[in-house]
């Protein structure tokens, strides 16, 4: 089952920004509050059981194995024919408003169904939605992983543009590719605590004071349970 | 008297009036002034003696740079496109435009171009395309014309812009009506 | 549409209006054009270029979607940066929409400075500027005319102030507020420009050296890249900085340095390596003049001595030297860029990286110096000037007691203030700017203002109102680089090749490249412009490549050639007079300089004050970006550093609020401060560029602090004029009280305190 992952490597990210802008661009982001699909936070200088740290928290929607965004849609179930953007397979699939695309393992938005109500914007723990109330009607809008890019042979634009080279993108399914290599054997560690795990497919590697203060940022409230 | 080609006329007279002024002719003013009138709209006595310079200055204090950052682009972006020239609102124009076979004949200008959409508005009298005009006005003019009007209102203008957009709203407003009966 | 009632206007209306003769000169007929409709970036036009959104240049591919540029990426044929471009080239398309751009030529209607326009044309403004440059040049000499200038636009402009004969016909903030000091250590010392950009082999290296450089918060795509390879692939990392920075975060050692005192630590480890017998014996030997001389100056500066002054642990100091005698030749030191910290002394400081480099035999091999391949363009001269034409050197220039300004075209940049000023030893009356945020970048901006109150006339040319349009009587709207040619972009690091600018979209409103204003302007003063268009120009120097314009967008907007960086070992020589290194510098001793650098230490903060540091954060470019609206909102202001230790002790909290105070009484806007412990606790430090004074500039105006605003005290350095910005100290103010800043880390005798004024 394919799931497309990335791997972002704190030794070679220097906090440039330039993944935020190049999303921004692509996407047509529109500057508003907490409009974004991908972010930056930067982490210390803070002392560390390894030393003084100074690191980056380069985040964007983890495209979770279980999506908890997902399930909380109101929008009604509707039949939907996916095609595999690699093969000539098709899947027919009762879906919401928002869903994981059965080949790719992407979590998409369909902006002409979704209802606008926000409930996968607070659903989130990692907070990597958010609700675009400029449009004529609000929709939700997050990272696809370029989904659009990427079936037509393209990079992520965040990829693409990334000076340092500190994001890998691929298929984690894959043994051959790299991001399996570095979650399966390099030991890339993943945003989750003991309270939120929902499968995030981003991984992280880097020294261990850098870790440590990234692991500080994973959410340990559990947003989707506490919807009203 | 065809009213079509005056109406024409009269949204040419806007466009030129919202485009960088080289000089307010006497003739012109007349015809402001009447307008006014024959509209109902109350001037102050200054609207309309307005001197070339300082008619130069206030125009660039208003639309192009300023101390206080330019208050009122008389672009369409500026107001739906998030704060940016050549947004959304610039290709939404331009689609209409081309629907009509024409386009902005300079390039110096985006289409978004208050004075273009209002020549726009004149060219679709002319051609008697009202179907297309009440698309234009209310799902592009319209939506943006009144926050620009806010826009320039708050940057507290010279009673000459007052005025005219005033009579722009107005005209703007009635056309409106018109095509949408 | 019922036409009866619809308007009732009166016959004489009607009749006044057809009278007026209106035509629709606004349209025009328009066939159909193919409308993209796929997302994103996807199905746009791509068209190569080249980057302008700071000085680095990356080569670039816009994309543009049915008239608009909707992305910019990196150029994939290019050497250097491949798809890459950082925050700042991302955020391009936003210079070119930006609502408060310079749209049309303005001429001044009110004061100077009080900020009033009116719109003009260009027969006007070029007329209006040509006649003033006439005017002043008749009343008071040539002398008189000076150009502040800097990028892509300033090379025209700097041609015409040159025919025009004056000594000023330039002073570019590049060399005179930032890498002047260290391009004349490397040049004296090396024989070539080996510092813009720092021609070391970062990727190759075994050990890498940062004095006083924060890259990767200084982001230069292609050198991060080849450091962050070099680190992925082992590399040890020693930085020194007052200031964790970034780079100290991926470091294997970081030296927290007392500011003023890097002298002490380069001369303690030359020392070292020598008395050791661990610097490289053989290229000493064969490649170097001057060995004994400098061996004679360093002995006694031990690194227990450094240590005490430089406030750091002995066993760091060993450790790093260790590191770095270990891995020679392979080891990369940066020279350094922005190098104009303290006046004296900052280019002894970049002598004493230059001859610690070649003491471990880091050049002309990989991980080290190398040299640049030039490709085979053509000079193309801009202006054709008669057979004839000379110019005079005044009677008594204004940089006479600077031996070696002249290394450097036109003027340093604070001689031409202090003229302005004062009249002495001319009077300077009229100055172009070209491309500088005059009040954001020159030291003391309250002195700029007063200067500038005493000209005849000013005018600028840019792209945004800055602080310096401000002040000008006419500004003339610039093309941004996605809207013209440019000269081509010859790439001077260890690739080679040869990049095209070239416009993507026609200038809007009526902004212009500078090709076309220069040549306006130039016709005014009767000069003769050589070539047609930027076209004919660029042509020019492609034709020994057997190229032109168009074969060179074709194919792809670059030309690589083979680059040679490392000269085989016989053939290796230098620019300099000996043709060998010279680690003493016998034209400095010439002039009264030393030969080999001395410790001199800058003085340290005075009692109740902090040093005010200063760098740069990777989303902006210097004071130009800040307007940018997805730069702004990404990065809207900066934040002041200061010590955990020191902010505990005075009761600040992360966050608080505090007022800056100089030594001169000068006080800055409020700014939060950032309490970390990766400052020490006699600086604090913020990001250069913020706190626009120009009320022009919506989204940065008054957002953080302004460094540069509270640089009220500079001192020159003597030998090229340069400018110093890390000589002013500050104590805060919060809730109206003056807070004297405890003195955390004790100051050693041997270094001088700075002394306040008596009046301030």
């Amino acid at each position: 089952m394919r799931q497309w992952a990335m791997v972002i490597d704190l030794n070679r990210c220097v906090g440039c920004h330039a993944c935020t802008i190049a999303c921004r661009a692509e996407w047509e982001v529109p500057i508003g509050n907490g409009y974004r699909r991908n972010w930056v936070k930067h982490l210390g200088p803070e002392e560390t059981p390894h030393g003084l740290a100074f690191t980056f928290y380069p985040g964007l929607c983890n495209h979770c194995d279980n999506p908890v965004c997902v399930e909380v849609c109101p929008a009604d179930e509707v039949e939907v024919v996916f095609k595999d953007p690699y093969s000539n397979k098709t899947k027919k699939m009762s879906v919401k408003a928002t869903y994981k695309h059965p080949f790719t393992g992407a979590v998409l938005i369909d902006k002409e169904r979704c209802l606008g109500c926000g409930n996968c914007v607070e659903a989130c723990p990692y907070n990597a939605r958010y609700l675009n109330e400029d449009l004529e009607e609000p929709k939700a809008d997050k990272c696809t992983f370029c989904f659009d890019r990427v079936i037509r042979g393209e990079e992520p634009a965040c990829v693409k543009t990334c000076i340092a080279d500190a994001r890998i993108f691929g298929d984690l399914s894959d043994p051959k590719s790299k991001v399996y290599e570095l979650v399966h054997k390099k030991g890339a560690k993943r945003l989750v605590s003991k309270e939120v795990n929902i499968g995030p497919n981003v991984y992280y590697i880097g020294k261990e004071k850098d870790l440590y203060l990234l692991m500080k940022q994973a959410p340990t409230k559990r947003t989707w349970e506490e919807l009203e | 008297m065809k009213k079509g080609a005056d109406l024409s006329q009269l949204f040419i007279l806007l466009a030129k009036l919202w485009d960088y002024p080289t000089n307010l002719s006497p003739e012109t003013k007349e015809v402001l002034e009447k307008l006014h009138e024959d509209l109902g709209l109350s001037t102050s006595e200054e609207a309309f003696s307005i001197k070339d310079e300082e008619l130069r200055e206030e125009y660039t204090r208003l639309f192009i740079n300023t101390p206080l950052g330019v208050p009122a682009p008389p672009f369409a972006s500026v107001y739906k496109g998030g704060g940016l020239l050549c947004q959304k609102p610039m290709e939404e124009a331009m689609a209409f435009y081309r629907r009509a076979g024409v386009g902005p004949a300079s390039e110096n200008e985006p289409a978004d171009y208050l004075p273009l959409e209002l020549a726009f508005v004149a060219y679709l009298l002319t051609e008697g395309k009202t179907e297309l005009l009440r698309e234009f006005l209310n799902k592009h003019l319209l939506s943006w014309f009144p926050l620009f009007r806010e826009a320039l209102l708050k940057a507290q203008p010279h009673q000459f812009f007052v005025a005219l957009v005033s009579l722009t709203e107005a005209l703007l407003s009635k056309l409106n009506e018109e095509v949408s009966a | 549409m019922k036409r009866r009632d619809f308007l009732k206007l009166s016959g004489a209306t009607c009749l006044a209006l057809a009278s007026l003769e209106l035509d629709n000169r606004f349209l025009r007929r328009l066939e159909a054009a193919e409308v993209s409709e796929l997302p994103g970036s996807l199905g746009a036009k791509e068209i190569p270029s080249v980057c302008d959104m700071c000085f680095w240049r990356c080569p670039i591919i816009v994309k543009v979607k049915n008239g608009k540029i909707v992305k910019i990426e990196g150029n994939p044929k290019s050497p250097t940066n491949g798809t890459r471009i950082c925050a700042r080239g991302n955020a391009g398309i936003q210079a070119v929409y930006d609502k408060d751009r310079l749209k049309y030529p303005l001429k001044r209607t009110g004061a100077r400075g009080e900020g009033k326009w009116a719109r003009i044309s260009w027969e006007e403004a070029l007329d209006e500027i040509a006649y003033n440059i006439k005017k002043v040049k008749e009343k008071y000499g040539v002398h008189s005319l000076a150009l502040f200038d800097h990028g892509a636009s300033a090379g025209f402009f700097r041609e015409i102030f040159e025919a025009l004969g004056t000594e000023n016909f330039s002073n570019e903030p590049a060399f005179f507020q930032c890498v002047g000091p260290t391009i004349l250590a490397y040049l004296f010392t090396y024989g070539y420009q080996a510092v813009d950009p720092a021609k070391i082999d970062f990727e190759n290296a075994k050990a890498i050296l940062l004095v006083g450089s924060h890259l990767g918060e200084n982001v230069q795509v292609s050198m991060i890249k080849s450091w962050i390879t070099a680190l992925e692939k082992g590399a040890k990392l020693i930085v020194v900085d007052p200031r964790f920075s970034v780079a100290a975060g991926k470091a294997d050692l970081w030296l927290p340095i007392r500011p003023g005192t890097d002298m002490a630590l380069l001369l303690a480890w030359m020392n070292y390596l020598i008395e050791k017998g661990l610097y490289d014996k053989d290229f000493v030997k064969n490649y170097c003049e001057g060995f004994e001389e400098v061996k004679e100056a360093v002995q006694g500066y031990t690194l227990s001595w450094a240590a005490k002054i430089c406030d750091l642990p002995e066993r760091d100091i060993k450790k790093a030297i260790e590191i770095l005698a270990e891995a020679k030749p392979h080891v990369a030191i940066h020279p350094g860029r922005h190098t104009a910290w303290y006046g004296p002394q900052d280019v002894q400081r970049h002598r004493a990286l230059a001859i610690l480099t070649a003491l471990l035999g880091a050049v002309n091999v990989p991980g080290g110096m190398y040299f640049p391949t030039k490709p085979h363009l053509q000079k193309a001269e801009f202006l054709e000037l008669e057979e004839d034409h000379e110019v005079e050197p005044p009677e008594e220039s204004l940089k006479e007691d600077i031996p070696f300004a002249n290394i450097f075209h036109g003027s340093p940049t604070d001689c031409i203030i202090k003229a302005t000023l004062t009249g002495e030893p001319y009077p300077v009356k009229l100055w172009g700017v070209c491309g500088v945020n005059l009040l954001q970048t020159i030291p003391n901006p309250y002195q700029t203002i007063e200067a500038i109150k005493k000209l005849d006339f000013i005018f600028t040319i840019d792209i945004m109102p800055t602080e310096s349009s401000f002040w000008s009587d006419i500004v003339l709207p610039d093309a941004t680089y996605l809207e013209r040619y440019d000269r081509l972009y010859v790439c001077k690091e260890n690739k080679c090749y040869v990049a095209l600018r070239q416009p993507i979209i026609k200038p809007m409103f009526e902004s212009r490249p500078p090709f076309w204003i220069a040549k306006e302007l130039a016709k005014r003063l009767g000069f003769k412009v050589r070539f047609k268009d930027e076209v004919e120009y660029l042509n020019h120097q492609l034709e020994p490549l057997k190229l032109d314009v168009e074969k060179l967008s074709a194919q792809g907007g670059i030309a690589v050639f083979p680059a040679k960086p490392f000269r085989d070992k016989e053939d290796l020589s230098f620019g300099t007079d000996s043709e060998k290194v010279e680690l003493y510098c016998e034209a400095f001793e010439d002039e009264d300089f030393d030969g080999v650098p001395k410790f001199i230490p800058a003085p340290a903060p005075p009692k109740g004050y902090v040093r005010l540091i200063y760098g740069r954060v990777p989303v902006h470019t210097f004071a130009k970006t800040m307007n940018n609206l997805w730069l702004n909102h990404e990065w809207p202001e900066n934040k002041l550093w200061v010590n955990d230790k020191l902010a505990k002790q005075l009761g600040l909290k992360d966050g608080d609020e505090v007022i800056l105070e100089n030594q001169d009484g000068t006080r800055s806007d409020p700014i939060k401060i950032f309490v970390t412990p990766g400052i020490r606790p006699d600086a604090v430090y913020l990001a250069h560029g913020f706190g626009s004074r120009s009320p022009m500039m919506t989204r940065a105006y008054k957002k953080g602090v302004s460094d540069t605003f509270l640089m009220t005290h500079y001192e020159n350095d003597p030998m090229m004029g340069a400018s110093s910005h890390r000589n002013n100290f500050v104590r805060f103010i919060k809730d109206g009280k003056v807070i004297n800043i405890p003195e955390l880390r004790p100051v050693p005798p041997e270094i001088p305190r700075f002394e306040l004024k008596k009046s301030a």
